[in-house]
């Protein structure tokens, strides 16, 4: 058993998946696989939280079930539902039928009738453990938190009508924050930890030739440079790595090779979201950012 | 999950070291984490110790980041952790020189069993009576709480900031939580449920639900800014802010000798910038105080925003009026009609030996319906249980 060969080989893995990892979130998924235990992941928006998830599904070759949370997310949405319309219709057909009536409810209440919602879906996959990404488990309520904790302690969940299911394949979780609300220090100890940053410029050029790799190097270099020097400038939302890759692909399809202050203008909305920010920019003087960028 | 096997497994550790010394440098890490306010306890320093069977130690990027995704809980301790590991692991020559005798050579180091989950027990809870450094955090914490503002040292300023908008915003959280359940769906509405379901033979499929009206709490702050509040006013315009993003409706205004509308300024949704934003429009801030004629301008200018049943107005003032107290009394009556509920905060009030003798506070005290304290995150937080 090496380690460092399992570690260089995801690292490998998730870049030929067009996901540059570094070696500590490497590392962290390494041990998100041999430990088995959730990994919490924080940072700010755009980062490439959520897509670690993905790539990790894509790697293991496995499912990726999703859990997207909100405010007001429950039990119900999270776990299972059953289907009453269709359990009503049933009864209706069945009126007639000879069955007794403890058939008749164990009819209903059997599997085709349930509505499995992702966390279910998660416990009871069949054929390998699926990876289940749990994103932005901050804006779901404390209650639902204390609830995931439980779930992911034991990985077993109890349907009153039809007994208990455990997970016959443990699922890997990652967890994601953007840190809205402060979690339970019970669930965090419960997890593994990794924050990722915003990028280096090395680390953001090389995933922009990554993922775009038909741009110039010139203009890749103006870009990067530029968001670096955005993300100094206090903003309420610095642009992530979402927005850059964005940016490049709308220059791209501009037909741009160079970065001027027109065109900084005009695209500004790919990479600065809220109205105050855009001002805020301006009033920095654009022309002056350009300037410290060098191509 | 799998259970970690009981056979002993081979470890590359330290030959200059005696067995197990790898276990034992592990668990001391920790301890040295727990001093350092990070929470470890015993769970997390078993599992340091699985990790170090299959990273090994002479691997220190991948131990380091290991222990780091293992140990720390927050962005905080992520970036504090390095250092820490580069302080208790060090980099001198002794330890270049052990690695590299690690490297050649392997003993064997038993897997953690019962034994060992035993004396590690020991001497955590041995550790936990003599380490006093370790609770730092928590009573710090308690410590902030009760603390007035007026006396918080500029160095704990920044974790009293932290501790406010955390507390804020849970306090936010349960407030919010109680609302909602009146506008839980309310009652079946069974005549609608069987119109609509008539096609269907009358089996109800899709229920309708009777519509609860929801009474939404207003709330209106004024908030002294005057000379003699300057020690509060700042963590006051805070809790404003505060306030002000987890109600639906909050209209906050400050004054001194004129009353300044701010409720705009704190909807941009950065408090540094909001903050910054009200600091530029208020023109009287710090100067000396007239209540009567601010709350009348209130009076004209923004009364209509009241309605009776649901508009709470909160004064947060030390009462130091310069004005006729008459002035003030007629000026609160007329509030007081319009509103459902009066609360009159005042920070002097956490003060022992304070009475509310001075002209203005006398003249308000009777149409204040709740009179209490705001010196600290404590009373503030005690608001709670009046808004309502």
């Amino acid at each position: 058993m090496n380690h460092l060969s399992d570690i260089d080989n995801l690292m490998r893995g998730f870049e030929q998946r067009k996901y540059v990892a570094d070696r500590p979130l490497a590392t962290a998924i390494y041990l998100l696989l041999k430990l088995q235990r959730p990994l919490l992941i924080e940072g700010h928006a755009g980062v490439g939280k959520t897509e670690t998830a993905n790539v990790l599904a894509s790697f293991l070759g496995t499912e990726l079930i999703r859990l997207q949370c909100y405010e007001g997310l429950d039990v119900n949405s999270a776990v299972y539902e059953w289907n009453y319309q269709k359990q009503l219709l049933s009864i209706k057909i069945q009126e007639h039928a000879e069955a007794s009536i403890a058939e008749k409810e164990k009819h209903i209440f059997s599997a085709k009738f349930l509505l499995e919602r992702p966390l279910l879906r998660a416990i009871s996959a069949t054929n390998a453990s699926p990876v289940l990404l749990i994103d932005e488990i901050d804006r779901a309520d404390e209650e639902f938190e204390a609830f995931l904790l439980e779930l992911l302690s034991d990985f077993q969940i109890t349907i009153p009508e039809m007994g208990t299911i455990k997970a016959t394949h443990v699922p890997y979780v990652v967890l994601t924050s953007n840190r809205t609300r402060e979690l339970s220090d019970a669930l965090r100890r419960r997890c593994l930890y990794h924050w990722i940053d915003y990028p280096s410029l090395e680390k953001e050029l090389h995933i922009v030739h990554k993922k775009l790799p038909q741009i110039g190097r010139e203009l890749a270099n103006q870009i990067v440079q530029f968001i670096q020097a955005v993300r100094g400038k206090n903003l309420s939302k610095p642009p992530g790595i979402a927005e850059t890759l964005d940016w490049t692909s709308a220059l791209l399809s501009l037909e741009k090779t160079k970065l001027d202050e027109m065109t900084v203008e005009e695209t500004l909305g790919c990479i600065l979201k809220s109205n105050e920010d855009i001002s805020k920019l301006k009033a920095e003087n654009i022309p002056s950012i350009l300037s410290q960028v060098e191509s | 999950m799998k259970k970690p096997t009981q056979k002993s497994m081979t470890v590359r550790a330290s030959a200059g070291f005696s067995d197990g010394i790898v276990t034992k440098t592990i668990v001391q890490f920790c301890r040295f984490l727990r001093a350092n306010s990070f929470q470890v306890g015993l769970q997390e320093t078993i599992d340091a110790l699985e990790v170090a069977r299959f990273v090994t130690i002479t691997d220190r990027e991948a131990f380091q980041s290991s222990l780091r995704a293992l140990l720390c809980s927050s962005r905080e301790q992520y970036e504090q952790f390095d250092q820490l590991f580069e302080q208790f692991w060090g980099n001198s020559t002794e330890t270049i020189h052990l690695q590299r005798e690690v490297l050649s050579s392997r003993i064997e180091v038993p897997v953690i069993g019962d034994e060992h989950r035993r004396a590690l027990e020991q001497a955590s809870k041995s550790q936990e009576e003599g380490d006093l450094t370790a609770t730092t955090g928590a009573s710090a914490e308690e410590r902030l709480r009760k603390m007035d503002f007026s006396e918080v040292a500029a160095s704990d300023l920044p974790l009293l900031e932290q501790l406010c908008l955390r507390l804020w915003r849970q306090m936010s959280k349960r407030l919010t939580r109680r609302y909602r359940q009146y506008g839980e769906r309310g009652r079946l509405d069974f005549r609608r449920t069987i119109r609509s379901n008539l096609s269907r033979g009358g089996e109800p499929m899709t229920l309708h639900y009777k519509e609860r009206k929801r009474q939404k709490i207003n709330l209106v702050v004024l908030l002294d800014v005057s000379g003699s509040m300057d020690l509060y006013s700042l963590f006051l315009l805070r809790f404003v802010y505060a306030l002000q993003q987890y109600f639906e409706r909050v209209d906050s205004f400050v004054f001194s000798t004129r009353l300044t509308d701010i409720s705009g300024a704190l909807r941009t949704h950065q408090l540094s910038n909001a903050l910054q934003m009200v600091a530029q429009n208020v023109e009287s801030w710090s100067g000396g105080t007239r209540i009567g004629k601010c709350l009348a301008e209130f009076n004209t200018l923004h009364a209509r925003k009241l309605r009776s049943r649901n508009s709470l107005v909160i004064i947060m003032s030390d009462g130091w009026d310069t004005g006729e107290p008459e002035a003030l009394t007629e000026q609160l009556q007329t509030i007081k009609r319009r509103a459902r509920k009066l609360i009159w905060l005042n920070p002097l009030l956490g003060l022992a030996e304070y009475q509310p003798i001075t002209r203005g506070m006398s003249a308000a005290l009777p149409f204040a319906d709740v009179f209490a304290p705001a010196h600290s995150l404590e009373s503030l937080l005690q608001l709670e249980h009046h808004l309502s």
